[in-house]
């Protein structure tokens, strides 16, 4: 009886271990392995659902916030539908439009207030100092330059990229603010990355000189030698480090310099998963803080639950897929599915759970790579050779 | 019941858990809640939110646990019948 009962529960653990690995996730496998009905669903419902976001469908208590995250729904989505095109050409056509519309939405004066507000100007400035956060805009031009023949935005890619380049050359402690008085690692990262991609398309532009010395100095200012992990705010005039070292931040440069196949991505992705990813019974999760260190969400990490944050989570996604990690990759993405409660309807296939910015994120994660990586390499090389720099 | 006609419904009930656990989403009325948790606004419909999202999360667990235990309960049937298999050889 005793040997029965034994046999029963080991069944049902081994049960426990296969079956919800099985169910959850399965979409995510596919979108990993490029299968082009299930990434047209979701590039589709993303197309649709981006459409009518504005400041107004966040709630975050702060107008701050609430623009940042109508501005970065339009830019993970731009960055999502730019690696499509990039990934499968045959649907290039597709998605050139709901491209063109997130960036033509993305640099709205309207949408960047969250930002021109805090310095004072309207529109996009000629920075001389400042402005981090269109690090994460001039990343997604960057791409979509690549992506899109028919690109419209050259004039502007070019003037922001000068911009950072000038205060990149002049910043010691290799920081940019990103409002007045506060830096954060990971916005230049962004402004790093999209430097790094604007060699990779624009015409006698060659920074890789400083983009190297770039990621020396944050190696040695703002990587926690103990956690491997990224300071998430440091003072610009001190270089010294105002937070703690943070998953989320990490996950997220790494995902940016890995778009441009920057080293310190792959690094910090490595050290992410070193320190903070954990797997239990096919599903993963990343914690927000290394162990040893404690803190509690805000709107960078999104909500904690047991030390486990749900921007980590989601952004290791996308430099687990930059790196062809499946196995991380698919153990995150089951928690994603598990919590993100995806639907499918008339409109593609999309999460419920983390509305339109969270469904933007797991958009542009699921679909990451290397411009200049393993699975993409041949196709950049062939569109720009096609082409031409511009 | 025979074995087979066990076997035939277990494996009915595990894909009716992976149907309705792909499904649940859909029939609740699940909507993002997580710009109110940051900005902690209690309203009614906060709190109506998260009880829907907390619902559907506790559905789908069970209905993972309950999948899995058919799932147990098939192997435990077919590791059943394959002693009774080998046994008279064994004999």
């Amino acid at each position: 009886m005793l040997r029965k009962l034994l046999a029963y529960g080991a069944l049902t653990v081994l049960s426990l271990a296969v079956v919800p690995r099985v169910v959850c996730g399965r979409t995510e496998s596919a979108i990993f392995d490029h299968d082009q009905a299930e990434t047209m669903a979701f590039a589709d419902r993303i197309a649709a659902e981006i459409e009518n976001v504005n400041e107004r469908n966040f709630r975050t208590g702060s107008s701050r916030f609430d623009f940042e995250w109508s501005f970065g729904t339009q830019q993970m989505a731009a960055l999502g539908f730019a690696q499509v095109m990039l990934a499968r050409p045959e649907l290039a056509d597709r998605y050139r439009e709901p491209l063109r519309k997130a960036l033509r939405k993305m640099i709205a004066h309207e949408t960047l207030r969250f930002g021109t507000d805090a310095w004072g100007v309207i529109g996009i400035p000629r920075a001389e100092r400042g402005h981090a956060y269109l690090g994460y805009a001039n990343l997604a031009l960057g791409l979509a330059r690549i992506a899109d023949a028919g690109f419209e935005h050259v004039a502007l890619h070019d003037q922001v990229t000068d911009s950072f380049v000038k205060q990149l050359e002049q910043a010691k402690l290799g920081l940019i603010e990103t409002y007045p008085g506060e830096s954060y690692p990971v916005d230049v990262a962004s402004v790093v990355a999209s430097i790094a991609l604007h060699d990779k398309c624009a015409n006698g532009s060659d920074r890789r000189d400083l983009v190297a010395r770039w990621q020396d100095t944050v190696r040695a200012l703002y990587v926690d030698p103990k956690s491997g992990l990224l300071v998430q705010v440091a003072s610009a005039t001190t270089g010294k480090a105002l937070d703690k070292p943070r998953a989320s931040g990490t996950a997220l440069a790494a995902y940016f310099l890995g778009v441009a196949d920057l080293p310190l991505g792959n690094e910090l992705y490595e050290n992410t998963e070193r320190c903070c990813a954990y797997t239990l019974f096919g599903f993963g999760a990343v914690t927000e803080y290394p162990s040893g260190v404690s803190g509690v969400g805000d709107i960078d990490s999104g909500p904690v639950a047991f030390s486990f944050g749900v921007s980590p989570t989601g952004f290791l996604i996308g430099a687990a897929s930059q790196n062809q990690d499946r196995s991380r990759f698919l153990s995150l993405a089951r928690t994603a599915n598990f919590f993100g409660m995806p639907t499918s309807s008339a409109n593609g296939w999309g999460y419920q759970s983390g509305g339109p910015i969270g469904n933007a994120i797991m958009f542009a994660m699921m679909t990451a790579d290397r411009t200049g990586g393993r699975t993409r390499r041949s196709m950049t090389s062939t569109l720009l050779g096609a082409r031409g720099k511009r | 019941m025979r074995p087979t006609l066990t076997s035939i419904l277990t494996i009915v009930g595990v894909a009716f858990c992976v149907l309705l656990f792909d499904a649940i989403p859909s029939l609740l009325p699940v909507q993002s809640v997580a710009s109110d948790l940051l900005s902690r606004a209690a309203s009614a419909a906060v709190i109506r939110q998260v009880a829907i999202v907390g619902s559907a999360l506790l559905i789908r667990s069970g209905l993972l646990l309950v999948a899995s235990f058919l799932v147990a309960r098939l192997f435990a049937a077919a590791c059943e019948s394959l002693k009774r298999l080998t046994r008279p050889q064994q004999d």
